[in-house]
Protein backbone atom coordinates (compact mmCIF):
# COMPACT_ATOMS: atom_id res chain seq x y z
CA UNK A 1 0.00 0.00 0.00
CA UNK A 2 1.49 3.35 -0.96
CA UNK A 3 1.61 6.44 1.23
CA UNK A 4 -1.33 8.12 -0.50
CA UNK A 5 -3.52 5.06 -0.03
CA UNK A 6 -2.54 4.91 3.63
CA UNK A 7 -3.39 8.59 3.99
CA UNK A 8 -6.62 7.99 2.11
CA UNK A 9 -7.73 5.11 4.28
CA UNK A 10 -6.63 6.87 7.47
CA UNK A 11 -8.45 10.07 6.59
CA UNK A 12 -11.42 8.15 5.28
CA UNK A 13 -11.67 6.34 8.58
CA UNK A 14 -11.44 9.59 10.48
CA UNK A 15 -13.83 11.70 8.47
CA UNK A 16 -15.23 9.40 5.80
CA UNK A 17 -15.32 12.43 3.51
CA UNK A 18 -18.92 13.14 4.28
CA UNK A 19 -20.52 16.54 4.16
CA UNK A 20 -19.17 19.89 3.16
CA UNK A 21 -15.93 19.64 5.14
CA UNK A 22 -15.14 16.25 3.58
CA UNK A 23 -15.76 17.59 0.08
CA UNK A 24 -13.61 20.67 0.75
CA UNK A 25 -10.81 18.50 2.12
CA UNK A 26 -11.02 16.29 -0.95
CA UNK A 27 -10.88 19.35 -3.19
CA UNK A 28 -7.75 20.58 -1.43
CA UNK A 29 -6.07 17.17 -1.63
CA UNK A 30 -7.13 16.65 -5.25
CA UNK A 31 -6.05 20.02 -6.60
CA UNK A 32 -2.72 19.92 -4.74
CA UNK A 33 -2.01 16.39 -6.02
CA UNK A 34 -2.85 17.32 -9.62
CA UNK A 35 -0.56 20.37 -9.38
CA UNK A 36 2.23 18.29 -7.84
CA UNK A 37 1.99 15.61 -10.53
CA UNK A 38 2.00 18.13 -13.38
CA UNK A 39 4.83 20.12 -11.78
CA UNK A 40 6.77 16.86 -11.52
CA UNK A 41 6.01 16.17 -15.19
CA UNK A 42 7.38 19.63 -16.05
CA UNK A 43 10.53 19.31 -13.95
CA UNK A 44 11.22 15.74 -14.92
CA UNK A 45 10.51 16.69 -18.54
CA UNK A 46 13.13 19.43 -18.31
CA UNK A 47 15.55 17.00 -16.71
CA UNK A 48 14.88 14.56 -19.55
CA UNK A 49 15.60 17.25 -22.11
CA UNK A 50 18.94 17.98 -20.46
CA UNK A 51 19.72 14.26 -20.17
CA UNK A 52 18.92 13.61 -23.82
CA UNK A 53 20.85 16.67 -25.00
CA UNK A 54 23.90 15.54 -23.03
CA UNK A 55 23.90 11.76 -23.39
CA UNK A 56 21.80 10.92 -26.42
CA UNK A 57 22.77 13.45 -29.06
CA UNK A 58 20.87 12.99 -32.27
CA UNK A 59 22.35 10.67 -34.79
CA UNK A 60 22.59 12.56 -38.02
CA UNK A 61 20.49 10.70 -40.48
CA UNK A 62 20.75 11.52 -44.09
CA UNK A 63 17.42 12.56 -45.42
CA UNK A 64 16.28 10.15 -48.12
CA UNK A 65 16.81 11.72 -51.42
CA UNK A 66 14.67 11.17 -54.44
CA UNK A 67 16.48 8.34 -56.14
CA UNK A 68 14.38 8.06 -59.20
CA UNK A 69 14.96 9.21 -62.67
CA UNK A 70 11.64 10.46 -63.87
CA UNK A 71 11.25 13.55 -61.76
CA UNK A 72 10.80 15.90 -64.63
CA UNK A 73 7.14 16.43 -63.81
CA UNK A 74 7.92 18.05 -60.43
CA UNK A 75 10.72 20.19 -59.04
CA UNK A 76 13.46 18.73 -56.86
CA UNK A 77 12.07 20.13 -53.60
CA UNK A 78 8.63 18.62 -54.18
CA UNK A 79 10.20 15.32 -55.17
CA UNK A 80 12.22 15.25 -51.95
CA UNK A 81 9.16 16.10 -49.85
CA UNK A 82 7.20 13.25 -51.47
CA UNK A 83 10.13 10.88 -50.95
CA UNK A 84 10.35 11.81 -47.27
CA UNK A 85 6.60 11.40 -46.82
CA UNK A 86 6.67 7.94 -48.41
CA UNK A 87 9.68 7.05 -46.28
CA UNK A 88 7.87 8.07 -43.08
CA UNK A 89 4.60 6.37 -43.97
CA UNK A 90 6.17 3.09 -45.04
CA UNK A 91 8.79 3.02 -42.30
CA UNK A 92 11.64 3.20 -44.80
CA UNK A 93 10.42 0.28 -46.87
CA UNK A 94 8.69 2.23 -49.58
CA UNK A 95 10.48 3.63 -52.60
CA UNK A 96 9.27 6.25 -55.03
CA UNK A 97 9.99 5.20 -58.57
CA UNK A 98 8.13 7.83 -60.50
CA UNK A 99 5.90 10.85 -59.98
CA UNK A 100 3.18 11.69 -62.44
CA UNK A 101 0.80 14.60 -62.43
CA UNK A 102 -2.76 13.41 -62.92
CA UNK B 1 -59.32 -8.00 -39.62
CA UNK B 2 -57.63 -10.08 -36.95
CA UNK B 3 -54.55 -10.26 -39.11
CA UNK B 4 -54.55 -6.49 -39.51
CA UNK B 5 -54.89 -6.13 -35.75
CA UNK B 6 -51.94 -8.49 -35.23
CA UNK B 7 -49.89 -6.57 -37.75
CA UNK B 8 -50.75 -3.36 -35.93
CA UNK B 9 -49.83 -5.00 -32.63
CA UNK B 10 -46.48 -6.01 -34.11
CA UNK B 11 -45.55 -2.40 -34.80
CA UNK B 12 -44.36 0.13 -32.25
CA UNK B 13 -47.09 2.61 -33.23
CA UNK B 14 -49.43 1.76 -30.36
CA UNK B 15 -46.78 2.11 -27.66
CA UNK B 16 -45.41 5.27 -29.23
CA UNK B 17 -48.83 6.93 -29.21
CA UNK B 18 -49.62 5.74 -25.66
CA UNK B 19 -46.28 6.89 -24.28
CA UNK B 20 -45.18 10.16 -25.91
CA UNK B 21 -42.03 10.17 -23.74
CA UNK B 22 -40.55 7.78 -26.31
CA UNK B 23 -41.16 10.42 -28.95
CA UNK B 24 -39.26 12.95 -26.82
CA UNK B 25 -36.23 10.67 -26.83
CA UNK B 26 -36.53 9.98 -30.56
CA UNK B 27 -36.72 13.73 -31.20
CA UNK B 28 -33.61 14.17 -29.04
CA UNK B 29 -31.84 11.55 -31.16
CA UNK B 30 -32.78 13.46 -34.32
CA UNK B 31 -31.38 16.68 -32.84
CA UNK B 32 -28.11 14.96 -31.92
CA UNK B 33 -27.89 13.42 -35.40
CA UNK B 34 -28.47 16.85 -36.92
CA UNK B 35 -25.70 18.33 -34.78
CA UNK B 36 -23.32 15.54 -35.74
CA UNK B 37 -24.09 15.33 -39.46
CA UNK B 38 -25.02 18.86 -40.46
CA UNK B 39 -23.17 20.96 -37.89
CA UNK B 40 -20.17 18.64 -37.73
CA UNK B 41 -19.98 18.57 -33.91
CA UNK B 42 -17.49 15.75 -33.38
CA UNK B 43 -19.30 13.40 -35.79
CA UNK B 44 -17.12 10.38 -35.00
CA UNK B 45 -18.48 10.46 -31.47
CA UNK B 46 -21.87 12.12 -31.68
CA UNK B 47 -23.28 10.12 -34.58
CA UNK B 48 -22.84 6.66 -32.96
CA UNK B 49 -24.24 8.07 -29.68
CA UNK B 50 -27.22 9.67 -31.42
CA UNK B 51 -27.96 6.53 -33.40
CA UNK B 52 -27.71 4.49 -30.20
CA UNK B 53 -30.32 6.81 -28.63
CA UNK B 54 -32.56 6.37 -31.67
CA UNK B 55 -32.54 2.57 -31.81
CA UNK B 56 -32.86 2.25 -28.02
CA UNK B 57 -36.14 4.12 -27.88
CA UNK B 58 -38.45 2.05 -30.04
CA UNK B 59 -40.70 -0.11 -27.85
CA UNK B 60 -40.27 -3.77 -28.66
CA UNK B 61 -36.85 -3.32 -30.21
CA UNK B 62 -34.96 -4.50 -27.10
CA UNK B 63 -32.01 -2.32 -28.03
CA UNK B 64 -32.08 -0.12 -24.94
CA UNK B 65 -29.62 -0.76 -22.11
CA UNK B 66 -31.72 -1.58 -19.07
CA UNK B 67 -31.40 0.54 -15.97
CA UNK B 68 -30.29 -1.41 -12.89
CA UNK B 69 -30.50 -0.47 -9.24
CA UNK B 70 -27.54 0.14 -6.94
CA UNK B 71 -26.81 -3.56 -6.49
CA UNK B 72 -27.16 -4.44 -10.16
CA UNK B 73 -30.67 -5.92 -10.13
CA UNK B 74 -33.15 -5.83 -12.97
CA UNK B 75 -36.80 -6.70 -12.28
CA UNK B 76 -39.33 -8.06 -14.67
CA UNK B 77 -42.97 -8.52 -13.81
CA UNK B 78 -45.15 -11.42 -14.88
CA UNK B 79 -48.17 -10.72 -17.04
CA UNK B 80 -50.36 -12.08 -14.23
CA UNK B 81 -48.92 -9.55 -11.80
CA UNK B 82 -49.41 -6.78 -14.29
CA UNK B 83 -53.04 -7.74 -14.83
CA UNK B 84 -53.86 -8.26 -11.15
CA UNK B 85 -51.84 -5.34 -9.85
CA UNK B 86 -48.87 -5.49 -7.53
CA UNK B 87 -50.65 -4.44 -4.37
CA UNK B 88 -50.19 -1.49 -2.08
CA UNK B 89 -47.00 0.45 -2.36
CA UNK B 90 -45.95 -0.77 -5.78
CA UNK B 91 -46.30 0.76 -9.15
CA UNK B 92 -44.60 -0.19 -12.35
CA UNK B 93 -43.26 1.92 -15.16
CA UNK B 94 -43.13 1.32 -18.86
CA UNK B 95 -40.40 -1.15 -19.65
CA UNK B 96 -37.92 -0.52 -22.39
CA UNK B 97 -39.13 -3.52 -24.32
CA UNK B 98 -42.63 -2.12 -24.45
CA UNK B 99 -44.46 -3.87 -21.60
CA UNK B 100 -47.39 -1.67 -20.72
CA UNK B 101 -47.75 -0.59 -17.14
CA UNK B 102 -48.86 2.40 -15.16
CA UNK B 103 -46.63 5.41 -14.64
CA UNK B 104 -44.99 5.82 -11.26
CA UNK B 105 -45.76 8.70 -8.99
CA UNK B 106 -42.95 10.99 -7.92
CA UNK B 107 -42.81 9.89 -4.27
CA UNK B 108 -41.96 6.32 -5.21
CA UNK B 109 -38.40 5.06 -5.32
CA UNK B 110 -37.14 3.20 -8.36
CA UNK B 111 -35.84 -0.31 -7.96
CA UNK B 112 -34.85 -1.64 -11.33
CA UNK B 113 -37.97 -1.35 -13.42
CA UNK B 114 -40.27 -1.18 -10.40
CA UNK B 115 -41.20 1.69 -8.20
CA UNK B 116 -41.98 1.08 -4.56
CA UNK B 117 -43.16 3.16 -1.68
CA UNK B 118 -40.61 2.79 1.14
CA UNK B 119 -43.07 4.07 3.75
CA UNK B 120 -45.03 0.80 3.59
CA UNK B 121 -43.69 -1.85 5.95
CA UNK B 122 -42.11 -4.80 4.21
CA UNK B 123 -41.18 -2.90 1.08
CA UNK B 124 -37.63 -2.13 2.20
CA UNK B 125 -36.42 -5.43 0.89
CA UNK B 126 -38.22 -6.19 -2.30
CA UNK B 127 -37.32 -9.86 -2.35
CA UNK B 128 -39.12 -10.49 0.94
CA UNK B 129 -42.57 -9.59 -0.30
CA UNK B 130 -45.05 -12.15 -1.54
CA UNK B 131 -44.78 -10.91 -5.07
CA UNK B 132 -41.49 -12.68 -5.56
CA UNK B 133 -43.13 -15.42 -7.61
CA UNK B 134 -44.51 -12.87 -10.00
CA UNK B 135 -41.43 -10.72 -10.19
CA UNK B 136 -38.35 -12.12 -11.81
CA UNK B 137 -35.19 -10.66 -10.36
CA UNK B 138 -32.02 -10.71 -12.45
CA UNK B 139 -28.68 -10.10 -10.78
CA UNK B 140 -26.85 -8.58 -13.70
CA UNK B 141 -23.41 -9.08 -12.15
CA UNK B 142 -23.97 -12.79 -11.65
CA UNK B 143 -25.38 -13.45 -15.12
CA UNK B 144 -23.22 -15.03 -17.81
CA UNK B 145 -22.87 -12.79 -20.84
CA UNK B 146 -24.77 -15.16 -23.14
CA UNK B 147 -27.71 -15.00 -20.72
CA UNK B 148 -27.61 -11.21 -20.83
CA UNK B 149 -27.68 -11.37 -24.63
CA UNK B 150 -30.56 -13.87 -24.56
CA UNK B 151 -32.69 -12.11 -21.94
CA UNK B 152 -32.04 -8.45 -22.64
CA UNK B 153 -30.82 -8.24 -26.23
CA UNK B 154 -27.54 -7.71 -27.98
CA UNK B 155 -27.05 -4.08 -26.92
CA UNK B 156 -27.04 -5.06 -23.24
CA UNK B 157 -24.50 -7.75 -24.10
CA UNK B 158 -22.21 -5.18 -25.72
CA UNK B 159 -22.72 -2.75 -22.84
CA UNK B 160 -21.98 -5.22 -20.06
CA UNK B 161 -19.17 -7.03 -21.87
CA UNK B 162 -17.26 -3.97 -23.02
CA UNK B 163 -18.23 -1.01 -20.87
CA UNK B 164 -19.44 -2.23 -17.50
CA UNK B 165 -16.54 -4.66 -17.41
CA UNK B 166 -14.27 -1.60 -17.61
CA UNK B 167 -12.56 -2.88 -20.77
CA UNK B 168 -13.20 -0.06 -23.22
CA UNK B 169 -12.00 3.02 -21.28
CA UNK B 170 -8.34 1.88 -21.02
CA UNK B 171 -8.48 0.54 -24.59
CA UNK B 172 -9.67 3.92 -25.84
CA UNK B 173 -6.95 5.61 -23.81
CA UNK B 174 -4.42 3.44 -25.63
CA UNK B 175 -5.83 4.65 -28.95
CA UNK B 176 -5.83 8.26 -27.75
CA UNK B 177 -2.19 7.83 -26.71
CA UNK B 178 -1.32 6.45 -30.13
CA UNK B 179 -2.92 9.50 -31.73
CA UNK B 180 -1.31 12.01 -29.37
CA UNK B 181 1.88 13.88 -30.09
CA UNK B 182 3.66 15.00 -26.93
CA UNK B 183 6.01 17.14 -29.06
CA UNK B 184 4.07 20.41 -28.58
CA UNK B 185 3.87 19.75 -24.85
CA UNK B 186 7.62 19.07 -24.59
CA UNK B 187 8.35 22.25 -26.53
CA UNK B 188 6.13 24.28 -24.18
CA UNK B 189 6.47 22.32 -20.97
CA UNK B 190 5.58 25.22 -18.68
CA UNK B 191 2.13 25.47 -20.23
CA UNK B 192 1.36 21.96 -18.95
CA UNK B 193 0.54 23.45 -15.55
CA UNK B 194 -2.70 24.85 -16.98
CA UNK B 195 -3.88 21.26 -17.23
CA UNK B 196 -4.09 21.37 -13.44
CA UNK B 197 -6.10 24.59 -13.22
CA UNK B 198 -8.75 23.12 -15.47
CA UNK B 199 -9.49 20.32 -12.99
CA UNK B 200 -11.10 22.91 -10.71
CA UNK B 201 -14.57 22.14 -12.08
CA UNK B 202 -14.30 18.51 -10.94
CA UNK B 203 -13.78 19.37 -7.30
CA UNK B 204 -16.08 22.41 -7.27
CA UNK B 205 -18.99 20.31 -8.53
CA UNK B 206 -18.06 17.57 -6.06
CA UNK B 207 -18.73 20.05 -3.27
CA UNK B 208 -22.01 21.28 -4.77
CA UNK B 209 -23.28 17.80 -5.64
CA UNK B 210 -22.51 16.48 -2.17
CA UNK B 211 -24.83 19.20 -0.81
CA UNK B 212 -27.60 18.47 -3.32
CA UNK B 213 -28.68 14.99 -2.32
CA UNK B 214 -25.95 12.93 -3.98
CA UNK B 215 -23.81 10.79 -1.68
CA UNK B 216 -20.06 11.31 -1.94
CA UNK B 217 -19.49 8.44 -4.37
CA UNK B 218 -22.26 9.67 -6.64
CA UNK B 219 -21.00 13.25 -6.32
CA UNK B 220 -17.49 12.09 -7.30
CA UNK B 221 -18.84 10.29 -10.37
CA UNK B 222 -20.87 13.32 -11.39
CA UNK B 223 -17.97 15.69 -10.82
CA UNK B 224 -15.54 13.75 -13.01
CA UNK B 225 -17.58 14.85 -16.04
CA UNK B 226 -15.66 18.11 -15.55
CA UNK B 227 -12.51 16.27 -16.63
CA UNK B 228 -13.97 16.35 -20.16
CA UNK B 229 -12.74 12.86 -20.75
CA UNK B 230 -15.33 10.21 -21.58
CA UNK B 231 -13.21 7.13 -20.79
CA UNK B 232 -12.08 8.66 -17.49
CA UNK B 233 -15.68 9.46 -16.54
CA UNK B 234 -16.80 5.91 -17.32
CA UNK B 235 -13.86 4.36 -15.49
CA UNK B 236 -14.41 6.47 -12.37
CA UNK B 237 -18.17 5.90 -12.32
CA UNK B 238 -17.67 2.15 -12.63
CA UNK B 239 -15.54 2.27 -9.50
CA UNK B 240 -17.68 4.68 -7.48
CA UNK B 241 -21.32 4.58 -8.57
CA UNK B 242 -21.94 2.02 -11.33
CA UNK B 243 -25.71 2.54 -11.19
CA UNK B 244 -25.18 6.07 -12.52
CA UNK B 245 -23.05 5.00 -15.46
CA UNK B 246 -25.68 5.55 -18.16
CA UNK B 247 -26.52 9.20 -17.52
CA UNK B 248 -22.92 10.09 -16.65
CA UNK B 249 -21.53 8.52 -19.82
CA UNK B 250 -24.18 10.30 -21.85
CA UNK B 251 -23.48 13.65 -20.18
CA UNK B 252 -19.68 13.26 -20.50
CA UNK B 253 -19.76 12.30 -24.16
CA UNK B 254 -22.46 14.78 -25.11
CA UNK B 255 -20.51 17.65 -23.58
CA UNK B 256 -17.29 16.43 -25.21
CA UNK B 257 -19.10 16.52 -28.53
CA UNK B 258 -20.41 19.97 -27.68
CA UNK B 259 -16.97 21.41 -26.85
CA UNK B 260 -17.25 23.65 -29.97
CA UNK B 261 -20.25 25.28 -28.29
CA UNK B 262 -19.26 25.27 -24.61
CA UNK B 263 -15.68 26.63 -24.84
CA UNK B 264 -16.66 29.69 -26.95
CA UNK B 265 -19.53 30.35 -24.53
CA UNK B 266 -17.34 30.33 -21.40
CA UNK B 267 -14.55 32.23 -23.16
CA UNK B 268 -16.99 34.91 -24.29
CA UNK B 269 -18.27 35.33 -20.75
CA UNK B 270 -14.88 35.49 -19.07
CA UNK B 271 -12.25 36.89 -21.45
CA UNK B 272 -11.71 40.33 -22.95
CA UNK B 273 -10.79 41.04 -26.57
CA UNK B 274 -7.30 42.19 -25.49
CA UNK B 275 -6.66 38.93 -23.65
CA UNK B 276 -7.81 36.81 -26.57
CA UNK B 277 -5.60 38.83 -28.93
CA UNK B 278 -2.38 37.92 -27.08
CA UNK B 279 -0.21 36.58 -29.88
CA UNK B 280 1.85 33.66 -28.61
CA UNK B 281 4.43 33.73 -31.42
CA UNK B 282 5.12 37.42 -30.77
CA UNK B 283 5.51 36.62 -27.09
CA UNK B 284 7.99 33.90 -28.07
CA UNK B 285 9.96 36.41 -30.12
CA UNK B 286 10.00 38.89 -27.23
CA UNK B 287 10.95 36.25 -24.67
CA UNK B 288 12.61 33.39 -26.56
CA UNK B 289 12.97 30.00 -24.91
CA UNK B 290 16.50 28.94 -23.97
CA UNK B 291 15.73 25.25 -24.24
CA UNK B 292 17.19 23.46 -27.24
CA UNK B 293 16.18 20.02 -28.45
CA UNK B 294 18.98 17.89 -29.85
CA UNK B 295 17.11 14.63 -30.12
CA UNK B 296 13.35 14.99 -30.01
CA UNK B 297 12.72 11.36 -30.97
CA UNK B 298 14.65 10.00 -27.99
CA UNK B 299 12.86 12.50 -25.77
CA UNK B 300 9.47 11.39 -27.04
CA UNK B 301 10.34 7.76 -26.31
CA UNK B 302 11.61 8.45 -22.80
CA UNK B 303 8.73 10.78 -21.88
CA UNK B 304 5.83 8.26 -21.75
CA UNK B 305 7.96 5.80 -19.81
CA UNK B 306 8.90 8.49 -17.29
CA UNK B 307 5.38 9.89 -16.87
CA UNK B 308 3.98 6.39 -16.37
CA UNK B 309 6.53 5.77 -13.64
CA UNK B 310 5.79 9.08 -11.87
CA UNK B 311 2.01 8.62 -11.95
CA UNK B 312 2.29 4.97 -10.91
CA UNK B 313 4.25 6.00 -7.84
CA UNK B 314 2.05 8.93 -6.81
CA UNK B 315 -1.47 7.87 -7.85
CA UNK B 316 -1.52 4.13 -8.64
CA UNK B 317 -5.30 4.20 -9.13
CA UNK B 318 -4.79 6.30 -12.25
CA UNK B 319 -2.34 3.89 -13.83
CA UNK B 320 -4.84 1.83 -15.81
CA UNK B 321 -5.71 4.97 -17.75
CA UNK B 322 -2.36 6.78 -17.83
CA UNK B 323 -0.47 3.53 -18.38
CA UNK B 324 -2.51 2.64 -21.44
CA UNK B 325 -2.34 6.22 -22.73
CA UNK B 326 1.44 6.20 -22.47
CA UNK B 327 1.73 2.69 -23.90
CA UNK B 328 -0.21 3.81 -26.96
CA UNK B 329 2.07 6.81 -27.29
CA UNK B 330 5.22 4.75 -26.79
CA UNK B 331 4.44 2.34 -29.64
CA UNK B 332 3.82 5.36 -31.84
CA UNK B 333 7.10 7.05 -30.97
CA UNK B 334 9.33 3.99 -31.19
CA UNK B 335 8.74 3.99 -34.91
CA UNK B 336 9.34 1.22 -37.41
CA UNK B 337 9.78 -1.69 -35.04
CA UNK B 338 6.34 -1.20 -33.47
CA UNK B 339 4.58 0.46 -36.38
CA UNK B 340 2.20 -2.50 -36.79
CA UNK B 341 1.10 -2.19 -33.17
CA UNK B 342 0.70 1.55 -33.60
CA UNK B 343 -1.41 1.12 -36.73
CA UNK B 344 -3.67 -1.39 -34.99
CA UNK B 345 -4.05 0.69 -31.81
CA UNK B 346 -4.72 3.96 -33.59
CA UNK B 347 -6.98 2.63 -36.35
CA UNK B 348 -8.53 -0.81 -35.94
CA UNK B 349 -8.87 -0.98 -32.17
CA UNK B 350 -9.65 2.71 -31.67
CA UNK B 351 -12.34 2.80 -34.35
CA UNK B 352 -13.93 -0.45 -33.19
CA UNK B 353 -13.94 0.75 -29.59
CA UNK B 354 -15.45 4.10 -30.58
CA UNK B 355 -18.29 2.44 -32.51
CA UNK B 356 -19.23 0.07 -29.69
CA UNK B 357 -18.82 2.72 -27.02
CA UNK B 358 -20.83 5.33 -28.90
CA UNK B 359 -23.71 3.01 -29.75
CA UNK B 360 -24.00 1.40 -26.34
CA UNK B 361 -23.61 4.69 -24.43
CA UNK B 362 -26.36 6.12 -26.64
CA UNK B 363 -28.48 3.07 -25.91
CA UNK B 364 -28.34 3.82 -22.18
CA UNK B 365 -30.35 6.96 -22.90
CA UNK B 366 -33.76 5.36 -22.61
CA UNK B 367 -37.01 6.87 -21.37
CA UNK B 368 -36.65 5.12 -18.00
CA UNK B 369 -33.07 6.16 -17.45
CA UNK B 370 -33.13 9.65 -18.86
CA UNK B 371 -36.45 11.30 -18.16
CA UNK B 372 -36.16 11.54 -14.39
CA UNK B 373 -35.01 14.21 -11.97
CA UNK B 374 -31.76 12.55 -10.94
CA UNK B 375 -30.57 12.20 -14.53
CA UNK B 376 -31.53 15.78 -15.27
CA UNK B 377 -29.52 16.75 -12.14
CA UNK B 378 -26.55 14.79 -13.49
CA UNK B 379 -26.79 16.46 -16.89
CA UNK B 380 -27.05 19.92 -15.31
CA UNK B 381 -24.26 19.18 -12.81
CA UNK B 382 -22.07 17.82 -15.59
CA UNK B 383 -22.53 21.00 -17.58
CA UNK B 384 -21.51 23.07 -14.53
CA UNK B 385 -18.46 20.85 -13.99
CA UNK B 386 -17.49 21.26 -17.64
CA UNK B 387 -17.96 25.01 -17.63
CA UNK B 388 -16.17 25.46 -14.30
CA UNK B 389 -13.19 23.44 -15.53
CA UNK B 390 -12.81 25.75 -18.52
CA UNK B 391 -13.25 28.73 -16.18
CA UNK B 392 -10.62 27.32 -13.78
CA UNK B 393 -8.06 27.04 -16.58
CA UNK B 394 -8.82 30.57 -17.80
CA UNK B 395 -8.50 31.96 -14.25
CA UNK B 396 -5.11 30.29 -13.79
CA UNK B 397 -3.91 31.85 -17.06
CA UNK B 398 -5.15 35.26 -15.93
CA UNK B 399 -3.43 34.93 -12.55
CA UNK B 400 -0.23 33.86 -14.33
CA UNK B 401 -0.45 36.95 -16.56
CA UNK B 402 -0.59 39.20 -13.50
CA UNK B 403 2.91 38.13 -12.48
CA UNK B 404 4.67 37.03 -15.67
CA UNK B 405 6.35 39.18 -18.30
CA UNK B 406 5.62 36.68 -21.03
CA UNK B 407 1.84 36.80 -21.34
CA UNK B 408 -0.28 33.74 -22.01
CA UNK B 409 -3.42 33.75 -24.11
CA UNK B 410 -6.21 32.60 -21.72
CA UNK B 411 -7.40 30.17 -24.39
CA UNK B 412 -4.41 28.05 -23.40
CA UNK B 413 -5.87 27.86 -19.91
CA UNK B 414 -9.28 26.95 -21.32
CA UNK B 415 -7.80 23.96 -23.12
CA UNK B 416 -6.43 22.55 -19.87
CA UNK B 417 -9.65 20.62 -20.08
CA UNK B 418 -9.07 17.25 -21.79
CA UNK B 419 -11.08 16.58 -24.99
CA UNK B 420 -7.92 16.22 -27.10
CA UNK B 421 -7.51 17.61 -29.73
CA UNK B 422 -10.95 19.11 -30.19
CA UNK B 423 -10.56 21.69 -27.43
CA UNK B 424 -7.29 22.92 -28.99
CA UNK B 425 -8.84 23.16 -32.43
CA UNK B 426 -11.75 25.18 -31.07
CA UNK B 427 -9.40 27.46 -29.12
CA UNK B 428 -7.27 27.98 -32.24
CA UNK B 429 -10.37 28.97 -34.22
CA UNK B 430 -11.34 31.49 -31.54
CA UNK B 431 -7.82 32.98 -31.49
CA UNK B 432 -7.81 33.32 -35.29
CA UNK B 433 -11.06 35.29 -35.13
CA UNK B 434 -9.36 37.95 -33.03
CA UNK B 435 -6.01 37.87 -34.82
CA UNK B 436 -5.73 35.99 -38.15
CA UNK B 437 -2.00 35.45 -37.53
CA UNK B 438 -2.37 34.08 -34.01
CA UNK B 439 -2.06 30.29 -34.38
CA UNK B 440 -2.24 28.95 -30.82
CA UNK B 441 -2.85 25.27 -31.66
CA UNK B 442 0.60 24.03 -30.62
CA UNK B 443 0.51 25.97 -27.36
CA UNK B 444 -3.01 24.79 -26.57
CA UNK B 445 -2.00 21.18 -27.24
CA UNK B 446 0.47 21.43 -24.38
CA UNK B 447 -2.16 22.26 -21.76
CA UNK B 448 -4.69 20.03 -23.53
CA UNK B 449 -2.50 16.92 -23.28
CA UNK B 450 -1.57 17.85 -19.72
CA UNK B 451 -5.31 18.03 -19.05
CA UNK B 452 -5.64 14.36 -19.98
CA UNK B 453 -2.97 13.50 -17.42
CA UNK B 454 -4.54 15.88 -14.89
CA UNK B 455 -8.06 14.47 -15.22
CA UNK B 456 -6.77 10.91 -14.94
CA UNK B 457 -4.89 11.87 -11.78
CA UNK B 458 -8.03 13.58 -10.40
CA UNK B 459 -9.97 10.40 -11.17
CA UNK B 460 -7.32 8.39 -9.34
CA UNK B 461 -7.69 10.68 -6.31
CA UNK B 462 -11.47 10.29 -6.27
CA UNK B 463 -11.20 6.51 -6.57
CA UNK B 464 -8.50 6.37 -3.85
CA UNK B 465 -10.46 8.41 -1.34
CA UNK B 466 -14.04 7.53 -2.12
CA UNK B 467 -13.85 4.06 -3.69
Amino acid sequence: MNSLSILASATANAQEFEGLSGALLLMAIGMVTVFIVLLLVIYVGNALIMFVNKFVPEETKEAPKASFASVQSVDAVTANVIAQAVNTLTGGKGKVESIKKI
Amino acid sequence: MEILSKIYGMTAIDNLTCYPSYLVMIALAFVLLYLGIKKGFEPLLLIPIAFGVLIANFPGGEMGVLAVNGVGEIFRISNEALQNGLGDGFQTVTLVNGVEASQASSNFIQVGQLFYDPSIEGNEILKNVDLVSQIKVYDIWAMPLHDIAHEFGIMNYIYYALIKSGLLPPIIFMGVGALTDFGPMLRNLKLAIFGAGAQFGIFAVLIVASQCGFDMKEAGSLAIIGGADGPTAIFTTLKLAPHMLGPIAIAAYSYMALVPVIIPLVVKLTCSKEELSINMKEQDKLYPSKTEFKNMQALKILFPITVTTIVAIIVPDAISLIGMLMFGNLIKEIGNSTSRLFQTASNGIMNTATIFLGLSVGATMTVDAFLNLKTIGIVAGGFCAFGLSIFGGICLAKIYNLFAKKKINPLIGATGLSAVPMASRVANDIALKYDPKNHVLNYCMSSNVAGVIGSAVAAGILISFLG
